[in-house]
């Protein structure tokens, strides 16, 4: 079986997998309510107890919908990032787009007060998320152009201005953490963690049709991104707009991006983890990679909000401390095999 | 139907590395371009690949290129690079397909092993790309050149190859080889455009050689009629000598050494 029809194998074994951590996360939680029990009174005609009613559709379902489109929104990005630069190792969290996006929350939250009225009312509860939007937008579009000469992007001038780009964003976020009111650092302290805490429809409602605009957006690309790992000038000649290509993949990263940062804070690893191991799997195609990224993304974060929620119930630990004492060795791993010290 | 390139300018910052120059090349020819490091050969080339920004004008087939769209030039011709760099994992004949994929859709119909067969690397079609030597590599980047072109000769006229350096990092069999693939594109009816190092294999294969220096065309025409002492002497801006053979048959060059 060729590698591409084992990737699209992938696709139903993901599917099915994200639906049974579906089940399961709907299931577990600090309180005694099962989805079993409560499918049953539905099933029959009962009516859910008030507890079983809030328990299930106010606090576990959008929690977990938002956990599913998070990580398939972190994946997708890494993967679109890693095929702009081709390099397995670019991350919109390393390179500072998550850095842009979470100030641009931050901006959001303390200076929302300073706002003019209009923009306000109209942008609504849309602030935070469209500030990180934005934020993830510029940082991206900086860094590529920062990267970027005579259509030839250096991943060494990109990572040193990915980092440079993290340590300003880091720097000005300071400074608004400095000027905050008590309930406003609550609120950023959120973001550096990352969670799934807060999690509600309104959020379901608000980052969904970005992320999954974006993530219909980055299926177009599949082939371009292939095109692009033989370099921009042979991605041309075979016949791709190349420009349009790259600006589909800088705005696909920003909005994804931002608006999993928006919603859920940092959480780290999952767009670099999931992309390498989906190409030691099954490939470095873009077509069906994109795609099992999206639904091993999904399952990952599905998964990790899971322990988050479960290892010290009835509390719960940050999901970004989950992914990252997860993800940081794998991606140790993918350093030290790709400098050949490990053969694995 | 040909390749024109009229009063053509690049400029790299305030340096002109082609200035004001002129070309024409025929389908059914192998047109080698060839001249010393630096005279703008590779430039060139770029330029007529839609690569660079230039002044002029360059029209392949009576399309202005730098007005087609990529798609367009892609059914029109493949372009082998100098060097190619790739990034991920693929597979070699996955590298194949990705020359395909923009263009005609047509991943299955078995282009690209027929294409790996032509340059002998069928049999490393499930190889990583990256595994193979320099060589294979560049073969492979001409197998994905050629399933791209595929047929020399399409409905709305000749198609074409652009080749930089394409035998730079091959052995003396596999020179041969691809040179007898771009001959047959040419015989079949296909325009070859060749950036070229080495003067004999150039002569042995080339229906026109035009010697660039110093970003113009010094001559151009057949290798029997351009290959001379004077000629090559001073576009390379050494002592060359070009053995006189009876007529009809291909000319050679010995260096001449600096002491003789």
């Amino acid at each position: 079986m060729s590698r591409v029809a084992r990737a699209r194998r992938l696709h139903v074994w993901l599917t099915m997998a994200v639906l049974l951590v579906g089940l399961l996360s709907l299931t577990v939680g600090a309180t005694d309510v099962r989805l079993g029990p409560a499918l049953w009174k539905v099933a029959t005609g009962q009516s859910l107890t008030r507890m079983e009613a809030i328990v299930l559709w106010d606090i576990r379902a959008p929690r977990l919908v938002l956990g599913l489109m998070v990580g398939a929104a972190l994946a997708v990005g890494g993967a679109v990032m890693q095929g702009l630069f081709r390099n397995p190792l670019a991350d919109p969290g390393l390179v500072g787009v998550s850095a842009g996006a979470g100030l641009g929350a931050i901006v959001a939250i303390v200076l929302a007060g300073l706002a003019p009225a209009w923009l306000a009312a109209s942008a609504g509860d849309q602030l935070v998320p469209l500030s990180a939007f934005l934020g993830g937008w510029a940082s991206t579009l900086v860094l590529y152009r920062v990267s970027t000469r005579r259509g030839r992007t250096s991943v060494a001038t990109m990572l040193l201005a990915g980092i440079a780009r993290g340590a300003l964003a880091g720097a000005l976020s300071g400074i608004l953490v400095y000027v905050a009111d008590d309930r406003q650092l609550r609120d950023l302290t959120f973001w550096g963690l990352g969670s799934l805490g807060g999690a509600s429809w309104l959020k379901v409602l608000t980052a969904g049709p970005i992320i999954l605009a974006s993530l219909v957006a980055a299926g177009t690309i599949g082939r371009g991104l292939n095109g692009l790992a033989l370099g921009e000038a042979t991605a041309a000649h075979i016949g791709l707009n190349v420009q349009r290509v790259k600006n589909t993949a800088i705005l696909t990263v920003a909005a994804a991006t931002g608006a999993a940062v928006a919603v859920s804070g940092t959480i780290g690893f999952i767009g670099i983890v999931v992309p390498h191991l989906l190409r030691l799997g099954t490939g470095p195609d873009h077509r069906p990679l994109l795609i099992n990224a999206a639904l091993l993304g999904a399952l990952l974060l599905g998964l990790a909000d899971m322990i988050a929620r479960g290892i010290i119930a009835p509390a719960e630990v940050p999901i970004g401390i989950v992914t990252a004492v997860l993800g940081a060795p794998v991606f140790l791993w993918i350093l030290l095999r790709q400098r050949g010290m490990v053969d694995l | 139907m040909s390749l024109i390139v009229k009063d053509l300018t690049v400029r790299y910052g305030r340096k002109r590395v082609l200035d004001a120059l002129g070309l024409d090349a025929q389908p059914g020819q192998i047109t080698a371009i060839v001249g010393p490091n630096g005279s703008g050969k590779s430039t060139l080339i770029k330029a007529v690949c839609g690569d660079l920004p230039y002044d002029g004008s360059i029209s392949l087939n009576g399309l202005d290129i730098s007005r087609a769209e990529p798609w367009r030039l892609a059914a029109l011709r493949g372009v082998l690079p100098q060097a190619s760099v790739l990034a991920f994992p693929f597979h070699v004949i996955e590298v194949v397909r990705i020359g395909l994929q923009a263009g005609s859709g047509a991943e299955h119909d078995g282009r690209a092993e027929t294409a790996l067969a032509r340059v002998g690397l069928l049999g490393d079609a499930h190889r990583y790309y990256q595994e193979l030597s320099g060589g294979e590599q560049q073969r492979v980047q001409l197998a994905r050149v050629l399933a791209q072109v595929w047929e020399p000769v399409s409905d709305h006229g000749p198609r074409w190859v652009m080749l930089d350096e394409p035998v730079s990092s091959l052995d003396v069999a596999h020179q041969m080889q691809v040179m007898d693939i771009a001959r047959d594109f040419a015989v079949n009816g296909g325009g070859v455009l060749a950036v070229m190092h080495d003067l004999n294999l150039t002569a042995l294969y080339a229906d026109q050689m035009v010697v660039m220096s110093k970003g113009t065309v010094r001559a151009a025409g057949a290798p029997q009629d351009v290959m001379t002492d004077a000629v090559l002497s001073e576009a390379y801006g050494c002592a060359l000598r070009v053995s006189t053979p009876p007529a009809g048959a291909i000319p050679y060059i010995l260096p001449h050494a600096a002491t003789s």
